[in-house]
C-alpha cells in the first residue's frame, strides 16, 4: 500500500537552483509548521500523472508506459528531507472504455482511508485542445467521493507544455486559454457556484516531463515561455497547502459514502408515536361527534 | 545519407533554434542516429513488448476462457412439453407424460443423437471443454430438435440433452395416443420426446460475450428445439476417458491453437506456423474425438499433431476476447484432415483453412475433395490468383488425406452411430471467421495466414448446422466485408505487406506453384533488396562523401534494420506505408532536407522488377493470347488502363514506379490481369504510354476522388484537409469546434479532383455517444449519396489510446455507419511530427518504434470495434499514415512538409489514396466474374446439409393427426390395439373394481392419526383403488371407441375439430380419455406464478398457445422466451391437420420451428399423412417436406413407408425410409425402420430397431422401458449406437427414469432421474443459504476489509 519513507535522494539529482529555491519553499512550510505533504494527483490515463511524479520525486519511482494501462492501484512515495516529509499518491486513470471509473476511483478512496489530503492536482495535457463531457465527469465524480472542498485544495495541472502552438497563437495565450478551458470545466464539473468562485480559485501549473524538456542556463527544466516549471510547480502546491483551508481526510465516511439511509431514522418511533396518538385523538373525536349528534337527534 | 546536411537543414529551417520547434522532432544527429543504430532492438523490443502484452493478455483470457468453458456451456433447455410443464403444468406432466419430460430434459446421447457440435462462436474454448465435459457420445446436441410429427416438438432440453430416436420413439407410441389431447403440453411433450429422437437437441450455448461486446457468438437455445442450433456449445458426452483424454489435451492445445493463432497474428511469429498448424490441428482432432470414425482414422494422422499439439502450451489468444478461441477452434476442426500438410506449414492454408472449414462444410456431402475444392474455389473467387494457388495447393494437401473421410473426419463428427453429426461448426465457424479475415487479406496476406495455420479439413457433416451457422454467421459478417474487402483488404494487404510476411509467403508459395512464388519472391526479394538498394541508390543519388563513406554502415546495419523492419512490420510494417522495411528506416538517415529522398527509396532495381513481372508473366504459360476471351480482353484493357492512369498519378506525386507502394499496386494490378502474357497488359507499355501522357501534358487524368473525413474532435481533421489541398478551405480552430456540420470540399490536386466530406467532430466519451448518432446518420446520408472511395479515420499521433478508451467512438461509427466502412479506410494520425514520448527505458523510443505502436494500438481498436478478427491480423489491417499540419512543420527542398522519418507526408497519403481506388476498381473488374464462378461451384455457400440429421428426422416415427373421433379408435394409428384388450379382461377389470369393498377417503387430519403401518397400508389400498378407478374408465373410454367404430364414422360429427363441443358427452372423454389430475393452481392470483400468467384458458379450443419455458435461463429471467403454438383442425371437414409453430426469439437470435401435418385414411388399415417442416439447421432454415404411409398388414405389423424432401440453402436433400411396428403380446412392441437420405451425390443410411415393453396397466402406470439399436452409415461412417431407457415408480410417490447410452465411438452417457413428490426434504435446502446469511451477519468475518474490486 503505502511506501516505505525514505530519503529523498532524487532531491540530489535536481539543479542547484531548482534545489536552492525548494529548499526555500519547504523551509516556509516548516514555518507554517506543517511537516508533511501529502499530493494526490488524479486524473484522467495517459495524460503524464505518474510522470510528472517521477519528475517531482527527481527519480522514477512510477512506472510509466506510453502504450499500456497503468497499474490498476494507487501508489503512494514518501520522502523525507531534513525532517519534511512529502507523500505523493499516484492513481490509476479515471477513465476506462470511455466512461469514467468508478472503480477505480473507489479503489483510490480504499487506498486513501485515514489520511489526509492536502494538494490534489488535476493533471490534464496542455496540448488537448478539446475539453467534453468526459472531463466534466470526471471532475464530478471527483466531487462526488471527496467532497467540494477538495477543489480548494486543488492546483491544476497541465502536462506536455513544451508544445508550439498550434493557429500561430503565442504560448501565453495559448496556454491561458486551454487553462481557461479547463478550469471552467472543473467549475461546471464540481458544481461551484459563481460566489464560491473567489475562494475556489485554482492556480495552474505547467509541466513538461520528457527529457527533450528544455533547459536554461542554469540547467533547469524551462518551459517554452522560460519559466524553469519545476520550482514553480512546487511554489503553487505549497501555497495551497497554507491557504488555509483544512486538507481533506479521508476517513470511514467519505469512503463509505453518505449514510444517507440513516438520516433521520431516530424519528421514526416518534413519527409513529405521533400519528398512533392522532389517530386516537381523530377516533375519540369522531365518537364525541356521534354521541353528540344522536343526542340532537 | 546526407548526414551532414541534416543539421545543416534544420538550422536553415529553424534558425531562432528557439524551444518552439522542440515540440516538433528534432532531427538531430544522435535522434537520428537512433534508429540506424539501434533500430532492431528497439523495434522489436517494442514490439515484443506490444505483442508479448496482448499475448500476456491473451493468455489470461486464454486461460479464463478455458476455465469458464469447463463450466457447463449453458444451454437452454426448452422443452415445450416437458420444460415448459414444469412449471405450469407440472402435475400433469409428472403423471402423464414423464417419459417426454425425460426426454426433453435429459438426452441420452445414444446412437442417433445428432449431436451437433455447436461451437458457440466465442466460446470455442468452451465448446472445446464442453467436449471434454459433456459425455463422450460426441454428440454435441447442437440443436435440439425434436420433431414432433405433428405438432413439432418442442422439446428443449436442458444442456447437452440429445434426443435420442428411441427416446422418441418410444413416446412416440404410447403416450401419444393415450393421452392425445389432454395433455397439450403432454402431448407436445410427447411429440417432443418423438421429436427427440431425431434430431439433436439443441443446445444452447451462451455465449459468453467477449469483453467488447463484439461477439456474434450465439447463444443456441434449446428453446429452438427442433433446430439443430449450431452455434452452440459443442457438447461432447463425454463418455470415453480415452477420447476425453485425448480430447482434453487436444482441448488446451485447440485453445491453445486458437491463441496461438491470434498470436501468431499479432506477431506475426511466421516461425510458429508449423506449431500453428499443428494446434490447429489438435483442435480438429478434437472435434473428431467426438465421435467419427474417421475421427479415429484422422487421429491416426493427426496423431503427430496432437503429440505436437499437447506438447504446446498454447494459451488462448483473447487478445481480441472475441473470436479468438472459437475461430481457433474452428480452425482446428478444419484441420485434421488438411493436418499432415499443414503441418507441413502448407501455404495458404489458413486461407484454406477458414474457408476448407465452410467450404468443406459445404461439400460434406459431396466428400472431403470436394469442399476442398470448393474452397479453393471460393478462394478463387476472392479473385486472386494466388488463392488459386493456395486452394491447389490445399487441394493436393487434402488429397493425401485418405478419403472423404479424413477430410470430413476433420469435422469431429463422431458420435453419432446412426448419423455422423459432429458438428463442430462453431470451431469450425470460428475458424471460418478467422480464416476469412486472412482471406480478405491479400493472398500475400493469405499466405501468411497459411503459412500459419493449416488448412483445416473438412468439417463434419453432421455439424452443419453448425458450420452453416457458423459459416453463415461469419459469412453474413464477413461476406459482405471479406468479398468487398477482399479487394480492399487484399490491396491492402498486398500494399502494406510486411516484407516478413511476404517472405513467408513466398516460401510458402514456391513450395506450392511456381508462377506466384516467383512473383513473391521476386517481390520479396525487391524487398530485401530495398535495403539494398539504399547502398545502391546512395551510389546513385548524390555522391556525398559522407554518404558514401556511411554505406558500409548502411550494409551492415542492413540486415539488423531489415529484420527490426521486419519485426516491426509485423506490427506496425505491414500497417503503415512509411515504415515498412529497411529501405523506409534508412531513409531516416537522409535528411527530410532532400527532396530527392523521396526518390531515393527506389525499390528494386530494373532487374529486380523485371523479375517481378517476368516471373507473373513468365510462369502461365498456359495462358496465351489466343486464349482470351472478348471478356478477358476488355478486362486486361481496363486494367491496363488503369494501370496507366496509376503510373501517371505516381508521377504526378513526384514517385517512381518502383516505389514501394506503387510497386504493390502495380503487382497487384499484374495478379488481377491474372498472369497473363499479353500485349494488352504489359507494364513496359503502361509505362510508356504513362510517360507519353504525362509529356504532353493533357489534364485529362479522368480520376477522381472521394474521401471521407472522420474523427474525434479536436484531432486535426479540418487542419489535414486544408493541407491536402494546401490551402484553406475549411476553418480550424484550437479551441472550439471548428467543424460544425459536414461539409463537402471540392478541390483539384495534381490534376484529380478531389471531394472531401468533412465532419464535425465526434464524441469519444462514452456519455455522448447518443450525439455521435446525429452526426453519424447525416455522414451516412452523404455518403449514400457519394460514396467515398477512402475513410479517412483521423486520429492524433501523440496521444495515448488506452483502456480502450476509443471504443465507444468506434463502436458508434461501426455500428451507424456499417462495419463496411473499415474497409477502406486510412487511419491518419495527425500530430505526426510530435516527438516520441520516453519509452520504459527512459530515454525517448525511436520516432518508428513510437508510430508503430501507436498505430497498431489505434488498429487493434478498431479492430476491436468492429469485432471482426479479419482486423486483428495485422496484414490486414488499415493502412496508417502520418500527417503533420502544423505550420512549423518542417519542409524539404519543394517546400513540403515532410515528418522526422524524412517522408513527405502529404503525398504519401495521396499515394494511399489513389492506390487504394485503383485497386478498388481493378478488383471490382475482375469481381464479377469470380462471383460468377463461386456461384457456379457451390450455390451460395452452403455446405451440404447434415445428412444425417435429416435422416434422423426422416427415421422418427410420427403419429398422425387424427380426428377427435377418432382417438383411440381401432384404426391403423392408434397405438393402442384394441383388439389386444380383451372384452372379458375388461369386464373383469370393472367388476373387480365394483367389487371392492367401499372405501372412505381419509382427510388429512385422520391421515395423521394413523400410524406408520395403518398409514402405508392406507396409502397403498387408495393406490389400488385409484389404478383400478382408472383402469375402469379406460377400459369404459375404450369401449366407447370401439362403439363408435362400430357404428361407423357416419355417426361421428367430425365436432371434435370443429371448436366447438356439440357433443359434450363424446367430446369430454374423447378428449380426455384417461383422467389425469389436472394442474394445481394456486388458490390465490400471484403474479409470480407463472401456471396463471402464462396458463391458456380454453382447452376447447383447438388453437393452443403456450410459452416456451426456458429451463437453464439466466438467472431472474423468467426463461420464457418463446411462444409454441398449436391448432389442430380438419381441412375439408375430412382430413385431419395439425400445425404447430415454436417461435423463440432472444436477443440475438431468432429460431423459428414449424411443425404441420395434414393425413389422410384409406379404409381401415392404412393412412397417409403429408407434412411441412421449418427448421434451424445451422443458421439456415430447413424446410422440410415429408410424406408418409402406414398400412396395417397384419393384425399385429403396421408398416408404413415415408419421403423426405429437403430444402436447406441451395442444397435439396431427398430421403426415403420404411419402418414396421410388431406388437407382440398386450405389452411388447418392436419397431424397426431404416431409411436414407441423400444429397448432392452424399448419402446416408441408417437404421432403427427398438424394442418398447410397457406394463400392463398402460397408460394409466407409467412404467415402460425401451431398448434401442441405431446404427447410420454416412461417408463411409458407421455409427453405431444403443441406449436404453427405463421408467418406473418406486414407492408411491417417487419415480425413477433412467437412460443409458453408448454408441460404437466408446462414448456413452447414462442418466438417472429421480422424481419425487414428497416435498418437504427439498424444501430444507433453502435453509443452507439463510444459515449461511445469519452466520455472515453474526460474524462479518474477512469479508470487512477486502477491497472488491
Amino acid at each position: 500500500m503505502g511506501s516505505l519513507t525514505r530519503e529523498w535522494v532524487g532531491f540530489q539529482q535536481f539543479p542547484a537552483a531548482t534545489q536552492t529555491k525548494l529548499v526555500e519553499l519547504f523551509g516556509k512550510l516548516k514555518e507554517e509548521g506543517v511537516g508533511s505533504l501529502t499530493i494526490l494527483v488524479m486524473g484522467k490515463g495517459g495524460v503524464g500523472k505518474s510522470s510528472t511524479v517521477n519528475s517531482l520525486i527527481g527519480e522514477r519511482v512510477v512506472n510509466v508506459n506510453s502504450f499500456q494501462s497503468e497499474a490498476l492501484r494507487p501508489v503512494m512515495v514518501s520522502r523525507t528531507r531534513s525532517g519534511f516529509t512529502l507523500n505523493i499518491i499516484d492513481t490509476p486513470g479515471l477513465v476506462e472504455g470511455g466512461y469514467v471509473s468508478y472503480q477505480a476511483l473507489d479503489l483510490i478512496k480504499r487506498f486513501l482511508l485515514n489520511k489526509t489530503i492536502d494538494v490534489l492536482l488535476y493533471v490534464d495535457r496542455l496540448d488537448a485542445y478539446r475539453v467534453d463531457d468526459l472531463d466534466k465527469q470526471i471532475i464530478g465524480a471527483i466531487s462526488d467521493s471527496f467532497g467540494k472542498e477538495i477543489w480548494r485544495k486543488s492546483l491544476l495541472v497541465l502536462t506536455h507544455a513544451q508544445l508550439c502552438p498550434p493557429d500561430d497563437l503565442s504560448y501565453d495565450v495559448f496556454t491561458a486559454r486551454r487553462s481557461d478551458a479547463v478550469l471552467k470545466t472543473i467549475r461546471i464539473g464540481a458544481r461551484i457556484r459563481k460566489q464560491d468562485l473567489k475562494d475556489s480559485y485554482i492556480p495552474v501549473g505547467f509541466v513538461e516531463n520528457s527529457g527533450r524538456c528544455n533547459k536554461n542556463e542554469k540547467d533547469e527544466k524551462i518551459l517554452p515561455n522560460g519559466d524553469a516549471w519545476i520550482p514553480h510547480l512546487v511554489k503553487e502546491i505549497v501555497g495551497i497547502a497554507t491557504n488555509g483551508n483544512k486538507g481533506i481526510l479521508v476517513d470511514r465516511r467519505l469512503v463509505d459514502g453518505s449514510e444517507s439511509n440513516d438520516r433521520g431514522k431516530v424519528l421514526i418511533p416518534l413519527i409513529l408515536g405521533a400519528q398512533w396518538l392522532i389517530v386516537k385523538w381523530i377516533q375519540r373525536a369522531i365518537k364525541d361527534d356521534i354521541a353528540k349528534g344522536g343526542r340532537n337527534l | 545519407m546526407d548526414y551532414s546536411m541534416a543539421p545543416a537543414s534544420e538550422a536553415a529551417m529553424n534558425p531562432s533554434g528557439s524551444p518552439n520547434s522542440s515540440s516538433l522532432y528534432p532531427s538531430s544527429d544522435p535522434v537520428v542516429d537512433n534508429p540506424v543504430k539501434i533500430p532492431g532492438f528497439e523495434v522489436d523490443g517494442n514490439k515484443n513488448e506490444a505483442s508479448r502484452g496482448s499475448s500476456d493478455g491473451a493468455f489470461v483470457s486464454g486461460e479464463k476462457e478455458f476455465e469458464a468453458a469447463s463450466e457447463m456451456p449453458v444451454v437452454q433447455g426448452k422443452s415445450i412439453g416437458g420444460g415448459e410443464k414444469d412449471t405450469p403444468f407440472f402435475d400433469t406432466v409428472e403423471f402423464s407424460v414423464p417419459k417426454s419430460e425425460d426426454q426433453l430434459l435429459k438426452v441420452v446421447d445414444i446412437g442417433h443423437d445428432e449431436n451437433k457440435v455447436a461451437v458457440a462462436l466465442k466460446d470455442a474454448a468452451l465448446n472445446v471443454d464442453g467436449l471434454v465435459v459433456d459425455q463422450g457420445t460426441g454428440i454435441k446436441v447442437v440443436g435440439a430438435a425434436s420433431a414432433a410429427e405433428k405438432n413439432g416438438t418442442l422439446v428443449v432440453p436442458s444442456e447437452q440433452e440429445v434426443v435420442e430416436k428411441e427416446v422418441k420413439e418410444i413416446a412416440d407410441n404410447s403416450p401419444s395416443e393415450v393421452v392425445p389431447e389432454k395433455l397439450i403440453g403432454d402431448k407436445k411433450v410427447l411429440k417432443d420426446g418423438e421429436a427427440v429422437d431425431g434430431p439433436v437437441l439443441v443446445t444452447a450455448n451462451k455465449v459468453v460475450r467477449s469483453e467488447d461486446g463484439n461477439m456474434e457468438s450465439k447463444t443456441l437455445e434449446p428453446g429452438s428445439d427442433e433446430l439443430v442450433e449450431t452455434n452452440g456449445v459443442k457438447l461432447t458426452s463425454g463418455g470415453d476417458s480415452v477420447v476425453e483424454a485425448v480430447r482434453i489435451d487436444l482441448l488446451g492445445s485447440g485453445a491453445a491453437v486458437v491463441g496461438d493463432v491470434e498470436e501468431s497474428k499479432d506477431v506475426e511469429s511466421k516461425g510458429e506456423a508449423a506449431s500453428i498448424d499443428e494446434n490447429v490441428a489438435v483442435d480438429n482432432g478434437l472435434d473428431k474425438i467426438s465421435r467419427n470414425a474417421k475421427v479415429e482414422s484422422i487421429f491416426s494422422a493427426e496423431s503427430k499433431m496432437d503429440v505436437v499439439t499437447e506438447n504446446q502450451a498454447v494459451e488462448v489468444d483473447p487478445s481480441e476476447g472475441v473470436n479468438a478461441p472459437h475461430v481457433e477452434a474452428n480452425g482446428g476442426n478444419g484441420f485434421p484432415e488438411v493436418e499432415p500438410d499443414g503441418i507441413s506449414g502448407n501455404a495458404g492454408k489458413d486461407v484454406g483453412n477458414s474457408w476448407d472449414i465452410s467450404e468443406i462444410q459445404l461439400g460434406s456431402g459431396e466428400g472431403g475433395h470436394v469442399g476442398a475444392t470448393d474452397r479453393k474455389e471460393y478462394v478463387e473467387t476472392e479473385g486472386e490468383p494466388e488463392a488459386d494457388t493456395e486452394s491447389k495447393k490445399i487441394d493436393p494437401a487434402i488429397k493425401t488425406v485418405p478419403a472423404d473421410e479424413k477430410v470430413e473426419g476433420g469435422d469431429g463428427d463422431g458420435h453419432e452411430t446412426s448419423q455422423a453429426v459432429g458438428t463442430y461448426v462453431a470451431h469450425g465457424g470460428e475458424q471460418l471467421e478467422d480464416d476469412q479475415t486472412h482471406v480478405d487479406a491479400v493472398p500475400r496476406e493469405l499466405e501468411n495466414e497459411v503459412t500459419d495455420k493449416s488448412v483445416f479439413p473438412e468439417y463434419p457433416e453432421g455439424k452443419m448446422e453448425d458450420e452453416d451457422e457458423v459459416e453463415e454467421k461469419h459469412i453474413p459478417d464477413g461476406d459482405g466485408e471479406i468479398e468487398g474487402s477482399a479487394t480492399d483488404g487484399e490491396t491492402e494487404g498486398m500494399i502494406f505487406g510486411s516484407s516478413e510476411a511476404a517472405k513467408k509467403l513466398l516460401e510458402e508459395l514456391e513450395r506450392g506453384s511456381g508462377s506466384y512464388s516467383g512473383g513473391d519472391s521476386s517481390h520479396d526479394q525487391s524487398q530485401r533488396f530495398d535495403g539494398q538498394i539504399v547502398t545502391d541508390s546512395d551510389e546513385e543519388a548524390d555522391t556525398d562523401d559522407e554518404g558514401d563513406g556511411k554505406e558500409p554502415f548502411d550494409s551492415a546495419a542492413l540486415a539488423a534494420l531489415l529484420k527490426a523492419a521486419t519485426g516491426a512490420g509485423s506490427d506496425g510494417g505491414t500497417i503503415t506505408v512509411t515504415s515498412q522495411d529497411g529501405s523506409r528506416l534508412f531513409s531516416v538517415e537522409r535528411p527530410a532536407g532532400l527532396g530527392s529522398s523521396l526518390r531515393s527509396v527506389k525499390p528494386a532495381p530494373r532487374s529486380n522488377r523485371s523479375n517481378l513481372f517476368s516471373h507473373s508473366v513468365g510462369t502461365p504459360g498456359a495462358d496465351s493470347d489466343t486464349n482470351l476471351s472478348d471478356e478477358e480482353k476488355k478486362k486486361l484493357e481496363k486494367l491496363q488502363e488503369l494501370r496507366v492512369k496509376f503510373l501517371r498519378l505516381v508521377q504526378r506525386l513526384g514517385y517512381s514506379p518502383e516505389e514501394t507502394v506503387a510497386a504493390q499496386v502495380l503487382y497487384r494490378l499484374a495478379l488481377l490481369a491474372g498472369r497473363q502474357t499479353n500485349q494488352l497488359f504489359s507494364l513496359d507499355v503502361a509505362k510508356t504510354k504513362a510517360l507519353q501522357l504525362e509529356a504532353e501534358g493533357n489534364d485529362d487524368l479522368d480520376f477522381s476522388l472521394n474521401l471521407l473525413v472522420l474523427g474525434k474532435t479536436g484531432v486535426g481533421k479540418s487542419a489535414t484537409i486544408n493541407s491536402i489541398f494546401g490551402e484553406e478551405k475549411t476553418p480550424v480552430h484550437a479551441f472550439g469546434l471548428a467543424t460544425t456540420s459536414i461539409k463537402e470540399i471540392n478541390g483539384t490536386v495534381d490534376g484529380v479532383k478531389i471531394k472531401v466530406i468533412d465532419s464535425p467532430g465526434l464524441k469519444c466519451s462514452g456519455y455522448e455517444q447518443g450525439l455521435n448518432r446525429k452526426v453519424l446518420s447525416s455522414v451516412k446520408r452523404f455518403i449514400k449519396s457519394c460514396p467515398p472511395d477512402v475513410v479517412l479515420y483521423v486520429d492524433r499521433l501523440d496521444t495515448q489510446t488506452r483502456d480502450l478508451n476509443d471504443l465507444p467512438l468506434l463502436r458508434s461509427i461501426t455500428s451507424n455507419l456499417g462495419s463496411s466502412i473499415w474497409r477502406n479506410a486510412i487511419v491518419t494520425l495527425t500530430h505526426g511530427a510530435s516527438a516520441p514520448p520516453d519509452g520504459p527505458s527512459g530515454s525517448p523510443l525511436s520516432y518508428e518504434v513510437f508510430v508503430a505502436q501507436r498505430s497498431h494500438l489505434v488498429q487493434q481498436s478498431i479492430g476491436q470495434a468492429v469485432g471482426d478478427l479479419r482486423l486483428m491480423n495485422p496484414s490486414l489491417m488499415n493502412p496508417v499514415s502520418l500527417v503533420e499540419n502544423h505550420p512549423s512543420c518542417r519542409k524539404n527542398r519543394d517546400g513540403q512538409k515532410v515528418l522526422p522519418n524524412g517522408q513527405t507526408w502529404r503525398s504519401q497519403l495521396l499515394l494511399l489514396c489513389y492506390s487504394m481506388k485503383i485497386l478498388a476498381e481493378a478488383s471490382s473488374l475482375s469481381k464479377p466474374q469470380d462471383a460468377f464462378d463461386h456461384r457456379k461451384l457451390f450455390g451460395f455457400r452452403t455446405r451440404s446439409p447434415p445428412l444425417p440429421y435429416l435422416l434422423s428426422w426422416l427415421l422418427q416415427s410420427r403419429t398422425y393427426p387424427k380426428l377427435a373421433t377418432d382417438q383411440g379408435a381401432d384404426n391403423v394409428d392408434s397405438d393402442i390395439d384394441l383388439g389386444d384388450l380383451s372384452e372379458s379382461d375388461q369386464e373383469e377389470e370393472e367388476d373387480e373394481y365394483d367389487q371392492l369393498p367401499p372405501f372412505k377417503p381419509l382427510r388429512k387430519a385422520q391421515i395423521a392419526k394413523l400410524s406408520k403401518e395403518q398409514s402405508k397400508a392406507y396409502f397403498e389400498e387408495y393406490d389400488y383403488r385409484f389404478k383400478l378407478l382408472q383402469k375402469k374408465q379406460w377400459s369404459e373410454e375404450l369401449r366407447r371407441m370401439r362403439e363408435m367404430k362400430r357404428k361407423g364414422k357416419a355417426a361421428a360429427d367430425e365436432f371434435g375439430y370443429n371448436g366447438e363441443d356439440a357433443d359434450p358427452e363424446n367430446e369430454g372423454p374423447a378428449a380426455v380419455p384417461v383422467p389425469l389430475p389436472d394442474m394445481v393452481l394456486p388458490l390465490s392470483f400471484d403474479s409470480d406464478n407463472p401456471a396463471y400468467r402464462y396458463r391458456f384458458l380454453e382447452p376447447t379450443s383447438q388453437l393452443l398457445a403456450r410459452p416456451v419455458l426456458d429451463n437453464h435461463g439466466w438467472d431472474h429471467d423468467c426463461g420464457y422466451d418463446g411462444v409454441n403454438v398449436e391448432q389442430s383442425l380438419a381441412v375439408a371437414n375430412q382430413f385431419p391437420a395439425a400445425i404447430t409453430v415454436q417461435v423463440t426469439k432472444d436477443k440475438k437470435e431468432f429460431n423459428i420451428h414449424l411443425d404441420s401435418s395434414i393425413s389422410a385414411k384409406h379404409g381401415e388399415n392404412g393412412s397417409s399423412m403429408a407434412g411441412f417442416d421449418i427448421q434451424n439447421v445451422g443458421k439456415q432454415l430447413a424446410y422440410i417436406v415429408r410424406g408418409e404411409t402406414k398400412f396395417k398388414n397384419l393384425k399385429k405389423n403396421k408398416t408404413s413407408a415415408g419421403i423426405s424432401v429437403t430444402f436447406l440453402g441451395e442444397n435439396v436433400a431427398t430421403g426415403v425410409k420404411l419402418e414396421d411396428q410388431i406388437a407382440l403380446g398386450k405389452r411388447l412392441v418392436l419397431v424397426g425402420s431404416t431409411g436414407t437420405v441423400r444429397s448432392k451425390g452424399d448419402s446416408a443410411y441408417g437404421a432403427n430397431l427398438e424394442v418398447r415393453l410397457r406394463e400392463a396397466d398402460y397408460p394409466i402406470g407409467q412404467d415402460q422401458s425401451s431398448l434401442g439399436l441405431s446404427l447410420v452409415k454416412w461417408r463411409g461412417d458407421l455409427a453405431l449406437g444403443a441406449n436404453l431407457q427405463s421408467q418406473f415408480s418406486v414407492g408411491r410417490s417417487s419415480k425413477i427414469a433412467v437412460r443409458a447410452g453408448l454408441n460404437n465411438k466408446m462414448s456413452g452417457q447414462i442418466t438417472v432421474r429421480t422424481t419425487s413428490s414428497d416435498q418437504l426434504q427439498l424444501a430444507l435446502v433453502s435453509l443452507l443459504p439463510i444459515a449461511m446469511t445469519i452466520y455472515k451477519r453474526i460474524w462479518p468475518g474477512a469479508n470487512e476489509n477486502y477491497s472488491m474490486y
